[in-house]
């Protein structure tokens, strides 16, 4: 359980600190954020790598899921981009 | 009519359903809150960084909901409390026999069956070098002597094998994903290894040892149970016998060394 906690307290310190840091710089892009999340996640999950592994199976579900919104946001951009040139 | 065993057994149970009840309980609050949070930043407020700051809480949620999931049947605490209890009753053996000689871990390869420690029954302070595969008996023979005999003792790593793929032989590498995949991951015992091997030495660092390093006569045989399980790791990745030489702790680490005894072709 220790190992959850710090999981979860590395997560959570991750995803604030970024946030904290491009509201300071004014960033309003919330894909840019989603997109720092994943990074974060991904980086995050693979440093954990001795997590119980019924924990890592989970998580990597949680991990395509996100991958999945990310790759949503990359269609929306590419789509708006071919909207703009026709 | 007390039953200590299932007492004991229903604390166990107890404490385990608190601590997934913990992180349900986070990861509802997160995501419900999370969500509504960043609804309301992104609809009303309309101010993106806290409506990421909501996302963020979600993903956190859910992240605790799985971990809250994947939680062992029996707690980390509940592991070591009957680590503890099992090592109490060797130490029990060994103190009773009077046995000083340091316990040589052998991997399956030489006891045919479960890992075990061997425990030379004479004083001598040059450790016997296993040659042969020893019978599953308690009081065994270990060589042509009329002095080499041992108790042949089930140590608290002999079960904790099962946990974990065999270890592939050779590297120390291998030893350390092996070590670290057993005391970090599944028995939450040590925050982190490092494992160093110079020839026959092996220099094991643990991080944050939940049981603390503390002196007692018979760990001069055996080793602590984190050297224990630590040893027969060793030994079973290895393929060669191997014994705790020293043990220290420095800050948050602990050291172990460890003796690999000369490979054998069997």
């Amino acid at each position: 359980v220790r190992v959850y906690d710090r999981y979860l307290a590395t997560l959570a310190l991750l995803f604030t600190a970024t946030t904290v840091l491009l509201a300071a710089h004014s960033q309003h892009q919330l894909d840019l954020y989603f997109s720092l999340y994943l990074i974060e996640y991904l980086a995050a999950t693979l440093i954990f790598a001795y997590l119980h592994p019924q924990a890592r199976r989970l998580l990597s579900f949680l991990g395509y899921f996100l991958f999945a919104g990310f790759m949503v946001i990359v269609a929306m951009k590419v789509l708006q981009i071919l909207g703009t040139f026709s | 009519m007390y039953k200590p065993t299932i007492a004991k057994h229903e604390r166990v149970e107890a404490s385990m359903i608190e601590s997934r009840k913990r992180y349900i309980l986070l990861g509802l609050g997160l995501i419900l809150g999370g969500g509504l949070f960043a609804a309301a930043a992104g609809l009303i407020l309309e101010y993106m960084p806290l409506a990421a700051l909501g996302i963020s809480g979600v993903i956190l949620g859910v992240v605790s909901l799985a971990l809250g999931r994947s939680l062992p049947r029996i707690s980390p605490e509940a592991s070591l409390m009957l680590l503890e209890a099992g090592s109490d009753n060797i130490m029990a053996l060994v103190e009773e026999l009077g046995l000083r000689a340091r316990a040589i871990y052998l991997p399956t390869s030489f006891t045919q069956g479960q890992p075990r420690a061997l425990i030379p029954l004479h004083g001598n302070p040059v450790q016997p070098v296993i040659q042969k595969p020893v019978e599953q008996r308690l009081i065994v023979q270990f060589g042509p002597g009329p002095d080499d005999y041992g108790v042949l003792v089930a140590t608290p790593g002999s079960p904790t094998l099962s946990l974990i793929e065999t270890p592939e032989t050779g590297s120390s590498g291998a030893l350390e994903d092996a070590l670290s995949d057993l005391l970090v991951g599944r028995l939450d015992m040590v925050n982190a290894v490092r494992v160093e091997r110079s020839g026959e030495k092996i220099t094991i660092e643990v991080a944050h040892p939940a049981l603390p390093l503390r002196s007692h006569p018979a760990y001069t045989v055996l080793g602590s149970p984190i050297a224990s399980i630590v040893a027969t790791v060793a030994a079973e990745s290895l393929g060669q016998p191997a014994s705790v030489t020293s043990e220290s702790s420095y800050g948050r680490w602990q050291v172990i060394a460890l003796e690999l005894q000369p490979e054998v072709k069997l």
